[in-house]
């Protein structure tokens, strides 16, 4: 295989001291580690209390835990999954990969880098706090409507422990939006311009700004919330305030909140095709542009979660436009990646089946939301468990099985190891399978009448089967998930995994092009930033072919 | 190489998915499910009738695209360590064509959407323009005159007021209030004015159209018109609180005459505000007396005994109700549970009252009779 030559390490040195050099590290990569392995810390606590609620909802009638329990569990699951796995996940593989594919040093602020990994963590754990005092967690949704989330009807301090974690994780995520910003702006490689940027390096710039864009909308109206419960403000109070105040607010950052969360799982697809088709992605300039149109799309749309708070048809009509109209932009890549695909030479390695399961999932999840997007339908199928499977779709369908093809991609980048393909293939089938058998049986729940939120339902409704199938599906996930830690352990714990070279899979951008793991300075020297795919160039050049190119 | 057995596993699955949806979709919704393809009212028509329409468009791209992706993984899976494929960079045709492919889907979607909201109205109100219908029905923020017009042209206005967790019924051209089963006459235009007394929640009953959200301080609208007698259920569907699945509602469908029937019954039992004798020797009498002497006309009123009650739900025909707060079957062994302990509704105000077997026996007599 064909790389350019950089000194083999043969120790890691930013690897090999101990807690403290971790806990005091301002270098990109190691924060970026350790984002990932938070993140993955609260998917399995939230993933757990997933469990929990599918094992409660499997039969009509409390059999588990009381329903103020049951509220707490799928408010901290929401929250937990959204705020301290998939959004933290990103800022880790951001954090590690990003810097490493424009070529530079480290991010621009490492400091302040290592101040957002911190608040995040410490926002989280002051958010499942609320868990170990009397009254238990926040229990009003993760959408926490007043008046439910105010002190008479949440009168537990866990609803409190909710709203100062969110503002620290809220903060967390505006200086690493900063950071990244800036990193991307200023420090990019001699020679790599806005055109030949790495489509996963544009996608975290685009979810980057929409944090940077969205999120003090939520950390003022988490100030609100916590002024009216604390302080006697009425911001969202129904007498002399608004409760549909907060609703706009929220969603005004939660709407681009799913973007911020698929966005960078529609970057690592970018990537990942490309490498493992032996081709260049298809109409890169399209993907680029329509990466950023989702991105500023995403704040034009977030009245669609609110159809049924009888607003005026006429706002609703208009916003029914602006959602319908992003399924453009994504109809666009989705047949840019499938013209990828085609003609090209795919090793069907785990990233490449991991992104296939990303592409042919997310779709699911793309093709419901335009039913919820339609005024109408949207009035029957709001706050059903459609919405729940079609939100399952796009997060679980997508953003995850865009996280496990970024593990499986970058981690002999991350760790120097390679992870064990036979355990991955199967993590790979039992996940997808148990994804469908849980989300689909949603849909169809929704149009049974089944309301979201539900800590018990009567037989009599009809529900006890899709509900069944479910849960055997969320334990069939849960063992997936199982397998990967399997595959880590396998790997790492007994090592068994083969040890990566500098490029395992023929990767053509500048984090390649170092050693795996990357020294603490990253780059001994850069190739010539050619295109953007500088390693490939650099690759066909050496073996003398003639490429056959169409433009 | 196992892509083979992959592919053929993944073909199966999609299979699988698409028959299991064919069988079990129609096949549950025919078993008593409230399920919005069931409709009973013009406006859930429209809406099931959109939805069927947006499904098999959906369908038709979902083939298209796994299609598309499933072949693509067999056909150029790589087969020699060496192959290297054409660079294509992209084709602006084609990606203008697969731009301009979902733009068209999409406005098929708003257009075929759009036509509903405007048809979306009740057939009373076909004098009004579109937007205001559509302002009256789904807006609080109208004006007198259009909301006057809209309610005028209405056969029935009730005012469904929610709170934590049961649903109160304000019969405003009777002057009567119930709770839990909403009782409605078929082929009228029923208009609902809707407010809540503490948190959001939401009403929804699938068969009889979209959902409303219930704001304290403010007042939405939704109306519908049963096509046919029967009893119509729903549930909350905004969380609201630990009882938030206790919270379900109903809507019993009667033909007219019998509906003007039972509401000239409410309106007689509203006249009605002092206990029947003052020495109780039935049963029932005694019960009524219990029922005043324990002090649950405090909080429940039936008809005009302790009218302006309104802390618990109003209990004029509370033995035709179908459940016990929300939570179990109206039948005599549940009440006497439910009186007994209350708490057993997560949140529940209603406090345990001490009350002797014989007492009990008599209480339980007198509600059964509140028809």
């Amino acid at each position: 295989m064909a790389t350019i030559s950089v000194p083999q390490h043969q120790t890691i040195p930013w690897a090999s001291r101990g807690i403290m050099a971790w806990i005091t590290t301002v270098d990109h990569k190691k924060i970026g580690i350790m984002y990932i392995l938070v993140s993955f810390v609260f998917f399995i606590i939230s993933g757990v209390l997933a469990l929990l609620i599918r094992a409660e909802l499997a039969s009509p009638g409390m059999q588990l835990v009381s329903t103020d329990f049951y509220n707490q569990l799928f408010t901290m699951h929401a929250t937990g999954m959204i705020f301290l796995f998939i959004i933290p996940f990103f800022s880790g593989i951001g954090n590690f990969i990003v810097p490493l594919q424009i070529g530079a040093a480290d991010m621009a602020f490492p400091r302040i880098n290592a101040l957002a990994l911190w608040l995040a963590v410490f926002g989280g754990l002051t958010m499942f706090g609320g868990f170990f005092f009397e009254g238990g967690a926040a229990a009003a949704g993760w959408t926490s409507y007043p008046p439910l989330s105010n002190t008479t009807y949440s009168p537990s301090i866990g609803q409190d422990f909710w709203i100062l974690g969110l503002q620290l994780i809220g903060i967390s995520s505006i200086l690493g939006a900063v950071n990244f910003l800036v990193t991307v702006a200023n420090m990019r490689a001699p020679g790599m311009t806005w055109r030949k940027i790495p489509l996963f390096t544009w996608s975290v710039v685009t979810a980057q700004g929409m944090v940077l864009a969205a999120t003090p909308m939520l950390t003022g109206a988490l100030t609100m919330l916590l002024t009216d419960r604390q302080f006697g403000t009425r911001f969202f109070d129904a007498a002399q305030g608004d409760p549909r105040l907060w609703q706009h607010m929220f969603w005004f950052y939660s709407h681009p909140a799913v973007y911020i969360m698929i966005l960078p799982a529609m970057g690592i697809v970018s990537e990942i095709l490309p490498v493992f088709s032996r081709k260049p992605i298809f109409g890169y300039f399209a993907i680029f542009v329509s990466t950023v149109l989702i991105g500023v799309m995403g704040f034009t749309s977030w009245l669609h979660h609110m159809f049924t708070i009888g607003a005026n048809p006429v706002v609703e009509t208009l916003f029914m436009a602006t959602t319908i109209i992003i399924a453009v932009p994504t109809g666009l890549k989705i047949f840019n990646w499938i013209a990828t695909l085609w003609g090209g030479s795919l090793n069907l390695k785990t990233p490449l089946v991991f992104v296939l399961g990303f592409l042919s999932m997310f779709l699911i999840g793309g093709i419901s939301g335009i039913f919820q997007a339609a005024v109408p339908l949207a009035k029957q199928l709001h706050d059903t468990y459609w919405v729940v499977g079609h939100i399952h779709y796009v997060l679980f369908g997508g953003s995850v099985f865009g996280i496990f093809a970024a593990y499986y991609y970058w981690w002999p980048k991350l760790t120097g190891r390679m992870l064990d393909e036979r355990i991955g293939m199967w993590q790979f089938w039992t996940m997808f399978i148990g994804m469908n058998i849980t989300f689909f049986p949603m849909h169809v729940l929704g149009m049974l009448g089944m309301p979201r939120r539900y800590a018990d339902y009567a037989e009599e409704f009809g529900w006890t089967f899709m509900n069944q199938i479910a849960t055997f599906g969320a334990f069939l996930v849960a063992f997936s998930t199982l397998l990967f830690i399997v595959n880590v352990i396998y790997v790492h714990g007994f090592n068994k995994g083969e040890r990566a070279n500098d490029n395992p899979w023929e990767g053509n951008t500048l984090e390649w092009a170092t050693s795996s793991p990357p020294p603490e300075h990253n780059f001994d020297r850069l190739p010539p930033i050619t295109s953007d795919r500088p390693l490939w160039d650099l690759r066909i050049r050496k073996l003398g072919i003639q490429t056959k190119d169409v433009h | 190489m196992a892509l083979r057995r992959i592919v053929r596993r993944q073909l199966l699955w999609l299979g699988g998915v698409i028959v299991l949806v064919g069988m079990l979709l129609p096949n549950t919704v025919a078993a008593q499910s409230p399920s919005p393809l069931d409709p009973a009212s013009p406006n859930a028509a429209l809406i099931a009738n959109l939805y069927w329409i947006v499904f098999w468009m959906s369908v038709a791209v979902f083939i298209l695209v796994e299609g598309l992706l499933i072949y693509s993984a067999i056909r150029f899976r790589r087969r020699n360590a060496d192959e290297l494929p054409v660079q294509v960079y992209g084709n602006n045709r084609m990606e203008i064509a697969w731009t301009i492919g979902p733009a068209l889907i999409a406005i098929a979607v708003f257009v075929l959407a759009w036509q509903v909201m405007l048809a979306d109205r009740p057939p009373t109100a076909a004098g009004l323009s579109p937007v205001s219908v559509a302002s009256v029905c789904f807006n609080n923020d109208v004006t007198p005159e259009e909301a006057a017009a809209f309610l005028a042209a209405s056969t029935l206005t009730i005012e469904i007021v929610g709170q934590q967790w049961w649903w109160q019924y304000n019969y405003l051209d009777y002057n009567f209030t119930t709770a839990a089963d909403l009782y409605v006459p078929v082929g009228d235009v029923v208009v609902l004015q809707i407010t809540s007394r503490d948190v959001v929640h939401a009403w929804w009953i699938p068969q009889l159209g979209g959902k409303q959200d219930l704001y304290p301080g403010a007042v939405t609208y939704s109306w519908f018109q049963v096509s046919r007698p029967g009893v119509f259920e729903g549930n909350c569907t905004e969380l609201c609180g630990a009882s938030h699945a206790y919270m379900p509602m109903r809507v019993v469908a009667l033909p007219p005459e019998e509906f003007d029937a039972w509401a000239q019954a409410q309106v007689a039992k509203n006249q009605v505000n002092t206990i029947a004798v003052a020495n109780p020797r039935t049963r029932v009498q005694q019960g009524e007396q219990i029922f005043v002497k324990k002090g649950c006309v405090g909080c429940h009123a039936v008809g005009g005994l302790g009218r302006n009650a309104q802390a618990g739900p109003n209990l004029s025909n509370f033995a035709s109700r179908k459940q016990i707060a929300g939570i179990m079957p109206n039948t005599e062994a549940n009440l006497r549970s439910w009186i007994t302990n209350p708490a057993q509704k997560p949140g529940a105000r209603m406090p345990a009252i001490p009350i002797a077997p014989d007492e009990m026996d008599a209480l339980i007599a007198y509600l059964g009779t509140l028809k």
